[in-house]
């Protein structure tokens, strides 16, 4: 009796997990699903999952290659979503490289040297996690519009290219790394920034691996900087383009939720393809605070 | 690994300068921005302009009314403006203090098309700011009396009132109370006894007097001037002897009004002649417009839209000659053809086209004698103030001395920010600058004096590029934000920093006053109070039904609870608005299985709020599982066993050995959903743009609009301050907490 019970109590709680994660990701489902439907299929009071008439309509508009029919009864959207994910890319993959790159090299010095001044600015690092980003907003504004960073691509990359979390997190992981390995390469004769480049950065792959695809995330998915930093419909990244889109185009469903995809679909393929990697970097980075 | 990071940069490096490189165009381009129905018509013009022109292509823009202002100053302050734009009249000031606008004197000179004496004088006027010209007239409006000729020969007028005495005789004459139930039901003109309608009507006996409402200069009210007072005496009166009714005109269908006598007059604008024709036709040939009446003058209101070509503008000489283009009598006459805008060019009202239009004539005489409101920026606010001083006395019987004397009171105040001497707070910014600058420098270099004997440079490069953006876009800024708090910081200042002035904690001041600031502080309380604890009970909840060792498929259920983590919170309140749809919405459909009926989720003052929490919780919960899981993992197996051998149930080992064990764990998770909760801002801005009614505004979104849409960015600062405050004092609390309980 008492297996049974047991049997039967641990499926139910795995009937509630399956329960969970239904809705969980129902509105995902859903979204795909209206993406492929026309507005009359959108608009009926009974939902169906999949579309009796899937169409690419949507998708079409969104990328401004709608069929001449359409676009006679609904009119272009002004910019193609292909000029706003070609933006999320480059800014995303700029910030990407150009802060591991920087944060990593700062870190090496912070974990392999002593230097007066170091304890202290490494403090003072430590203080800015705590500040909230919005706090900057109108004097980073001010100073890039009067710098002519506005609406460039620069604009958004420069002021992300240095974060002390990222620091904190690579010094954290070199700290581990054995002094000898760096003492005898010094004395073969090699340079600090070789020693930087050649050896400690290569074993760094772990924490450049999970800071890099938590960086990439972040950077794409940020929306407060870009919509800030970028006045001109064609500088705006995927996601502004896609508050933007909301805020047009109210009750056209079928074009936001092609458009949610677009936006969301980049960053679902990484974690499909990894995600115990990108859920451990991210706990990984979560508890080290 | 190298070589991909240097591909990488390659890569990146090409992209953006191919995206800097502009394909050159053998033609000209000119980008023109109208508004409304301008908007719409414009484009047909610029096409007989490219025509003359061939080597030019003009981009026209359509921006509806609502969105205008706003795109406008957005394109001044992030300096991406069009070449030529048009400009309310009331908005020329405005811009004319932004330095957004172009002056246009020298062309003028040089013009065979344009001079003041082409346009009307009341018209041209609103572009004089300064004494310079800040844009040229394209159409105007202005107000005559519309009237019924008909009941006013009833009473033995066979002309409209030409004076002041003219109009109180008909006036009292046309009044009625048929019925003798003490309640009139007839008027004798609708005029507007309050709101912000008040200054145009009351602007009307002001100016026909030979008064005004500030003094030349625009650096004083002038409102207990005689001929002021008089004129001002004269408006009341006609409330107060019952000729033109107190209510408020919205609840009164006017063509209603007009056809069934219960308005016999009113004043309003050249679109109401159609209107009128269509919407009465019953008394058709029964009205007639007319000028207005005469006291020293017959003078009327003048608005219509100029257009201003932009400071920025590389285009200026081009833009200099479709406004030429435009101001053309032929193509005025065009122009009204397409929209029935009037025409600001004086020869086009001598076209044979209007010969036929005798009513429409009546507005181009008029038109030659009309005044403008003061041409400055704070003219809104000072309207705003005669729409509810002149109702205390024609609603509330006040006295009207008294209430000048109050007016001209708030105006003054209001004028005084002007005349406020700059402070020379730029030198002090710098000096305040430097100083934290070096005793930064100090502070650093003399922390251990004994190191510097064999000081290498090479720590000091590595780390310079970090250093360098944190100070210049995290240090900096925080200070700077500060210091802005304590500045009069908006759109003017941005735009010509000689004029920004200290004003110490005067920002504070008005925020503590300010109702919306407040309303977005509960807010932001009710989301963090409700969501971190919501948030954090589920993720604790799953993750210990997940850590449960008979669980199968454990990261297949981690990797799908933690999807709504990495989406971007834009694409999941656009989904999820969709989702609350109150119509065709899942949610709604969902809850309508079980009988309940369907909610209308965002737009309830009530709901709003709760929706946008269920979200929030929806999307992070998966994180603070996932540590959850990572702590509970931590808590080793020996302490269950030990309690179950000691005879402990579940629950009690929960409560006296899983929760302990997750103190750190739960501490990291409070004091980081609750930081992250405080700074909601997306949730709002793409659901329910703070409404309704203000029930879903954070304080972040509130500092957004504060700052990124009225650009008054010093208030903005202040809000940042508070927002940071709130914060840190939380934070310091929490850790207390933890410590104590150690």
């Amino acid at each position: 009796m008492h297996k049974t019970e047991q049997k039967f109590n641990r499926l139910l709680v795995h009937l509630f997990l399956i329960g969970g994660l239904i809705i969980t990701l129902a509105p995902f489902l859903w979204m795909i699903s209206t993406s492929f439907k026309s507005t009359e299929a959108i608009f009926t009071r009974t939902p169906n999952l999949i579309p009796e008439k899937p169409t690419l309509e949507n998708y079409q508009r969104l990328f401004g290659i709608e069929p001449p029919e359409i676009r006679e009864k609904k009119g272009t959207i002004g910019l193609s979503f292909g000029v706003h994910s070609k933006n999320s890319i480059i800014v995303a993959i700029s910030i990407t490289v150009v802060s591991l790159f920087i944060n990593s090299l700062a870190a090496f010095a912070f974990a392999k040297y002593n230097f007066p001044g170091k304890e202290k600015i490494f403090a003072l690092l430590l203080a800015t996690l705590m500040i909230p980003s919005q706090m900057t907003m109108m004097p980073v504004f001010l100073l890039l519009r009067s710098l002519g960073l506005l609406n460039s691509y620069l604009g958004l990359i420069i002021p992300a290219s240095a974060s002390a979390f990222g620091i904190f997190l690579i010094r954290q992981f070199m700290l581990t790394i054995p002094n000898d390995l760096i003492e005898s390469a010094r004395i073969d004769g090699c340079s600090d920034f070789r020693i930087y480049w050649n050896i400690v950065l290569p074993l760094c792959k772990p924490v450049l691996a999970s800071l890099g695809v938590f960086t990439f995330m972040g950077a794409w998915n940020d929306f407060l900087w870009p919509l800030i930093i970028m006045t001109k419909e064609s500088m705006y990244t995927l996601p502004v383009a896609l508050a933007n889109l909301s805020g047009e185009y109210v009750t056209e469903y079928g074009l936001l939720m092609a458009g949610s995809l677009v936006v969301v679909a980049p960053i679902i393929i990484i974690f499909l393809f990894a995600q115990k990697f990108v859920i451990e970097s991210f706990a990984h980075t979560g508890l080290k605070g | 690994m190298k070589k991909y990071i240097i591909i990488g940069i390659c890569f990146v490096i090409q992209i953006l300068c191919f995206s800097s490189a502009f394909s050159k165009d053998t033609k000209k381009i000119l980008t023109v921005w109208a508004m409304g129905a301008e908007g719409r018509k414009i484009g047909e013009m610029a096409k007989l302009f490219e025509k003359e022109n061939p080597d030019v292509k003009v981009i026209t823009q359509a921006i509806p009314w609502g969105a205008a202002h706003e795109k406008l100053m957005t394109a001044v302050v992030g300096g991406i403006p069009p070449d030529i734009c048009q400009l309310g009249t009331t908005w020329m000031a405005e811009f004319h203090a932004m330095n957004a606008l172009a002056q246009l004197d020298d062309y003028i000179k040089i013009s065979k098309v344009i001079s003041p004496e082409k346009f009307f004088k009341g018209s041209w006027n609103t572009n004089v700011i300064d004494g310079s010209v800040w844009g040229i007239p394209w159409y105007v409006d202005t107000r005559v009396l519309f009237y019924r000729k008909d009941l006013l020969r009833e009473i033995g007028y066979e002309h409209p009132p030409r004076t002041w005495s003219e109009l109180l005789d008909i006036g009292r004459k046309l009044r009625k109370d048929i019925d003798g139930d003490g309640k009139i039901d007839k008027w004798g003109i609708s005029l507007a006894a309050g709101g912000g309608g008040v200054w145009t009507d009351l602007g009307f006996f002001v100016w026909q007097n030979g008064a005004d409402f500030l003094t030349p200069d625009n650096k004083f009210a002038s409102v207990t001037t005689e001929e002021f007072r008089e004129a001002f005496k004269f408006y009341v009166n006609i409330f107060r002897e019952k000729i033109a009714p107190v209510e408020a005109s919205v609840d009164v269908d006017l063509f209603h009004a007009f056809s069934s006598g219960y308005y016999p007059m009113f004043i309003s604008g050249p679109w109401m002649i159609d209107l009128v024709n269509k919407e009465c036709p019953d008394i058709k040939g029964k009205w007639d417009v007319s000028v207005l009446w005469k006291k020293k003058k017959n003078t009327s209101f003048v608005g219509g839209c100029n257009l201003v070509i932009f400071e920025k503008s590389k285009n200026k000489e081009l833009a200099w000659k479709f406004i030429e283009f435009m101001s053309r009598p032929e193509n005025q006459v065009e122009w009204y053809k397409l929209t029935t805008d009037l025409p600001s060019v004086r020869d086009a009202w001598k076209d044979k086209f209007f010969d036929d239009k005798p009513m429409v004539k009546v507005f181009g005489k008029q038109l030659e004698d009309t005044a403008s409101p003061p041409n400055i920026p704070e003219w809104e606010q000072i309207a705003n103030i005669f729409g509810q001083k002149v109702e205390l006395i024609t609603w509330g019987g006040q006295d009207e001395d008294k209430i000048l004397k109050e007016i001209e009171c708030q105006i003054n105040k209001i004028l005084e920010s002007k005349r406020r001497k700059h402070s020379g707070a730029t030198l002090v910014f710098l000096i305040f600058f430097s100083v934290i600058l070096v005793l930064f420098v100090l502070f650093l270099v003399f922390g251990k004096r004994s190191e510097f004997k064999r000081v290498s440079y090479t720590p000091y490069v590595f780390i310079f590029p970090a250093i360098c953006v944190l100070c210049v876009f995290l240090f900096i800024p925080i200070v700077a934000s500060f210091l802005l708090s304590l500045t009069n910081c908006d759109i003017y200042t941005i735009t010509d920093w000689k004029r920004i002035l200290f004003v110490g904690l005067e920002n504070y001041i008005s925020l503590f006053k300010d109702e919306v600031f407040w309303k977005s502080l509960k807010n932001t309380f009710i989301f963090v109070g409700v969501g971190v604890p919501l948030s954090i009970t589920v993720s604790l909840f799953m993750a210990v039904i997940l850590n449960e060792n008979f669980i199968r498929f454990r990261s297949f259920f981690r990797a799908g609870y933690f999807v709504p983590v990495i989406t971007t919170i834009v694409a999941v309140a656009v989904i999820w608005k969709w989702l609350y749809n109150p119509d065709y919405g899942l949610i709604n459909w969902f809850i309508g299985l079980f009988g309940i009926p369907p909610q209308d989720w965002l737009r309830s003052t009530k709901l709003a709020l709760p929706s946008l929490i269920i979200m929030a919780v929806w999307k992070n919960f998966g994180y603070n599982m996932v540590i959850f899981l990572a702590g509970l993992q931590a808590i080793p197996s020996s302490l269950y066993e030990a309690a179950w051998v000691d005879g402990a149930d579940k629950w009690q080992s929960f409560l006296h050995i899983t929760l302990p064990g997750l103190r750190p764990t739960t501490f990291f998770v409070t004091v980081t959903t609750f930081i992250g909760y405080f700074q909601f801002f997306a949730e709002p801005y793409v659901m329910t743009q703070g409404g309704p009614m203000n029930s879903t505004i954070s304080m972040v979104l509130y500092m957004y609009y504060q700052g990124f849409k009225f650009f008054r960015m010093g208030y903005a600062s202040a809000i940042a301050y508070v927002l940071f405050g709130i914060i840190f004092i939380f934070t310091v609390l929490q850790l207390r907490l933890q410590k104590e309980s150690q």
